[in-house]
């Protein structure tokens, strides 16, 4: 556990020192693609906007390359094919540096496997001199007993998502206040840590500093909800290639994250089995023709597809509209059932707004927001990530929603304000020593 | 109607005959190799693609102009090549000097400018150098003024010639001044400048202007001067055939307007005096001959007895 808490405070100091430089990348490692934003910091800071603006602060950076490659050794989110993908990201990572002139060297990369698993942890103390001091925060924070969550998993996150003093609770930051008793809530996320390792060690091969590590739900939360949806309460879905990350944010923290292990590539596949096709031509036809809800025109728009075993060239084949619908509506049913089952078991149902948005690549099916509403329930929503400075339309859409939120994290981290001193009489086990640490120097 | 029987045809393997084009999922996407990964991010880190762009190529002319600056058969070659555009330039018939011309001048002073410049004709202008030929010709003492202009084949010496003034006869040897004294030419004899007044003496030439101007006083008399000698540098002595008239350092033509006033009033030339010393203004001496004293004597003392 020491090996990791190292690690991550490594990362940290690494993307600060980037940041300095002016040049990050982030790069978001999926299971259909691998992209790659370089964001360069300018270091005066930008003047204030406007205070009716109640956009989300963009940072001052700016997006100056942008490399998408296919990606090739990834299923389900996890490194399946080592050399494929250290092609894929070395091959993003050239066209990005490319577009934007510099060399990259730290990224920040985020992926959705590893089967992440959210715990709730809580501390509580006795504050010592009356009024709140960053001491107090140190160990309350220290005082959390964290779970045994498994020899072979990693924390990534860990963040204090909640104080309360006394009988009043909802704090943001307690220093200073009076009270007599503190305590605190966490929410940590952990990943089995093999397809961490496999996807560092990736990037080692390719001559790049880790900076962060994120999870990709985390990430698509902060880039595509709303400042009011993340304070009051949401739900964010991010359909992927191989997986979906699912989170749940509040008060401006994220409370919940998982990932069901089905994606779009899943639905092609169903289409390549249901309707003989290549994989190539079932992504074709289900990026250009696919859709969920059938209506009575579909039955007799007939789509052409190639037919590899045609005898002669007018050797045609078509299917209908309604039978791409029938085969890939089941599917999505599923995934959202199952994305259902996960924000049940976090108890989602008791959040003050059921709010909940879907994006990822796979959310751009037309009729999904009606068939998740009807699954899901509450207010769905398609969403697409904010808006960041020069970035290029075309990695604009949804499918760019986690790389674009590494980049609003990268630019205003969460875990600065967290560097407090370690309470002096907690040392004397390793194991809560090395957790003050990982406070301290982490997410 | 479409033909019953379709014409089969054999299809040619590999090629595609699907309306829509299969990609094969198995063939990779292009990727960089790792080599070529690694020199892109070496060429795009700034300070290596500062060297290779700016300092090396520096460096490199940098070098090479200093080789090329120390290499004695780079230079020849150099020197070489100069020449021969030179001469190629030179030959142009537009820059031939095909003939000098002197407006103005005597033939002597004409055959000496000549001489001097020594030119083989024809001969490029880019082979002589003007305002060295210039500085020639000005070294020439009967030339005051000079100036040299090459146009359309013809060199052109425009010169404003010294007039020689006067014969100056020093230490045994004669020459030419003009005006302002100075020196034209060398000459063998008097007789060959027989029109104009001789000066004689240690730096009669410095003192031409006194000497211009005793000589205009002379003119009612000019045919009986034999010269002016100039006495220590310092003053002038006019000599006639018989006498010579001594003037003093200062003011020594108006000494001389007084002589000839004698000489209008009672024609003391002509008379036997050896000299006429005029050097005090205020006590004027006559040298009179031996002769002439006894008989004036002589013509006194008859007086004398005729009126005793």
């Amino acid at each position: 556990m020491n090996d990791l808490f190292e690690t991550q405070r490594e990362m940290r100091q690494r993307r600060e020192a980037a940041i300095k430089r002016g040049v990050i990348a982030v790069l978001d490692v999926g299971s259909y693609k691998v992209s790659c934003l370089v964001l360069q910091f300018s270091n005066e800071e930008e003047p204030e906007s406007a205070a009716d603006v109640t956009m989300p602060s963009m940072g001052s950076f700016r997006v100056v390359g942008v490399g998408t490659v296919r990606s090739n050794g990834v299923k389900f989110g996890e490194i399946t094919d080592m050399g494929e993908t250290e092609r894929a990201i070395r091959s993003a990572v050239a066209k990005a540096q490319k577009m934007a002139l510099l060399r990259v060297d730290h990224v920040i990369v985020c992926f959705a496997g590893g089967r992440p698993r959210s715990y709730g942890l809580s501390g509580e103390v006795e504050v010592e001199q009356g009024e709140v001091s960053e001491r107090d925060i140190g160990r309350v924070l220290a005082s959390c007993e964290v779970p045994p969550y498994g020899q072979d998993r990693e924390a990534i996150h860990a963040l204090p998502v909640n104080f309360s003093l006394d009988h009043r609770t909802g704090l943001e930051d307690p220093r200073g206040q009076v009270g007599a008793r503190l305590s605190v809530d966490m929410h940590m996320l952990t990943l089995a840590d093999a397809p961490v390792y496999d996807l560092l060690e990736c990037l080692k091969r390719c001559d790049l500093e880790v900076a962060g590590l994120a999870f990709s739900g985390f990430a698509s939360g902060v880039s595509t909800l709303m400042e009011n949806e993340q304070q009051l309460g949401a739900a964010i879905v991010d359909l992927g290639g191989g997986s979906t990350a699912i989170s749940v944010f509040m008060r401006k923290h994220m409370i919940y994250g998982d990932a069901v292990r089905l994606g779009g590539d899943h639905i092609t596949q169903d289409i390549c089995q249901g309707l003989q096709l290549s994989y190539t031509d079932a992504e074709r036809i289900k990026t250009l023709h696919g859709g969920l809800v059938a209506t009575g025109s579909d039955s007799r728009l007939d789509i052409e597809v190639p037919n590899p075993l045609a005898q002669w060239e007018n050797d045609r084949r078509t299917v209908s509209r309604s039978d791409l619908i029938g085969v890939m509506r089941p599917r999505v049913e599923e995934i959202l059932e199952e994305v259902r089952v996960r924000l049940d078991a976090a108890g989602f149902d008791h959040l003050p707004t059921q709010r909940i948005v879907l994006t990822g690549g796979a959310s751009a099916m037309p009729g999904l927001e009606e068939l998740a509403g009807r699954i899901l329930g509450g207010q769905v929503r398609i969403g697409r990530p904010l808006r960041v400075q020069g970035l290029p339309h075309s990695s604009a859409g949804a499918g760019f929603s986690a790389a674009v939120g590494l980049a609003l994290h990268a630019s205003h981290p969460m875990d600065e304000c967290w560097d407090f001193e370690m309470p002096v009489d907690r040392i004397g086990t390793r194991r809560i020593k090395a957790a003050v640490r990982w406070f301290r120097q982490n997410w | 109607m479409q033909p019953i029987i379709a014409e089969r045809r054999a299809l040619v393997p590999g090629k595609q005959t699907a309306l829509v084009k299969v990609k094969d999922r198995g063939k990779p996407d292009h990727v960089p190799s790792k080599f070529s990964y690694r020199m892109e991010r070496l060429w795009l880190t700034r300070w290596f693609r500062d060297m290779v762009r700016v300092w090396l190529p520096l460096g490199a002319v940098i070098i090479a102009a200093y080789a090329a600056y120390n290499s004695p058969t780079l230079n020849s070659w150099v020197a070489a090549k100069v020449e021969a555009v030179r001469d190629v330039v030179a030959e142009r018939p537009e820059l031939r000097i095909e003939r000098v011309s002197i407006p103005v001048g005597s033939s002597d002073l004409q055959r000496q400018i000549l001489g001097i410049m020594d030119l083989e004709l024809p001969v490029s202008a880019l082979d002589v150098d003007l305002a060295d030929l210039r500085d020639l010709v000005l070294g020439l003492n009967a030339v005051k003024f000079a100036s040299i202009t090459f146009e359309s084949g013809e060199l052109e010496v425009a010169i404003v010639e010294r007039v020689p003034a006067m014969v100056w006869r020093n230490l045994n040897r004669i020459y030419l001044l003009d005006k302002d004294g100075v020196l034209v030419a060398e000459v063998a004899r008097r007789a060959v400048r027989s029109d104009l007044p001789l000066v004689v003496g240690e730096g009669a030439d410095r003192a031409m202007l006194e000497a211009r101007e005793i000589f205009s006083v002379l003119e009612p008399v000019l045919g009986k001067v034999l010269g002016l000698v100039r006495m220590g540098e310092r003053r002038w002595d006019v000599v006639f055939a018989t006498n010579v008239v001594k003037l003093p350092a200062e003011g020594g033509a108006d000494a001389l307007r007084r002589v000839m006033e004698m000489q209008r009033r009672d024609d003391v030339l002509a008379r036997d005096v050896s000299v006429i010393d005029m050097r005090n203004p205020d006590r004027i001496i006559l040298r009179v001959n031996e002769e002439a004293i006894r008989e004036m004597r002589r013509v006194r003392a008859r007086l004398h007895g005729e009126r005793a």
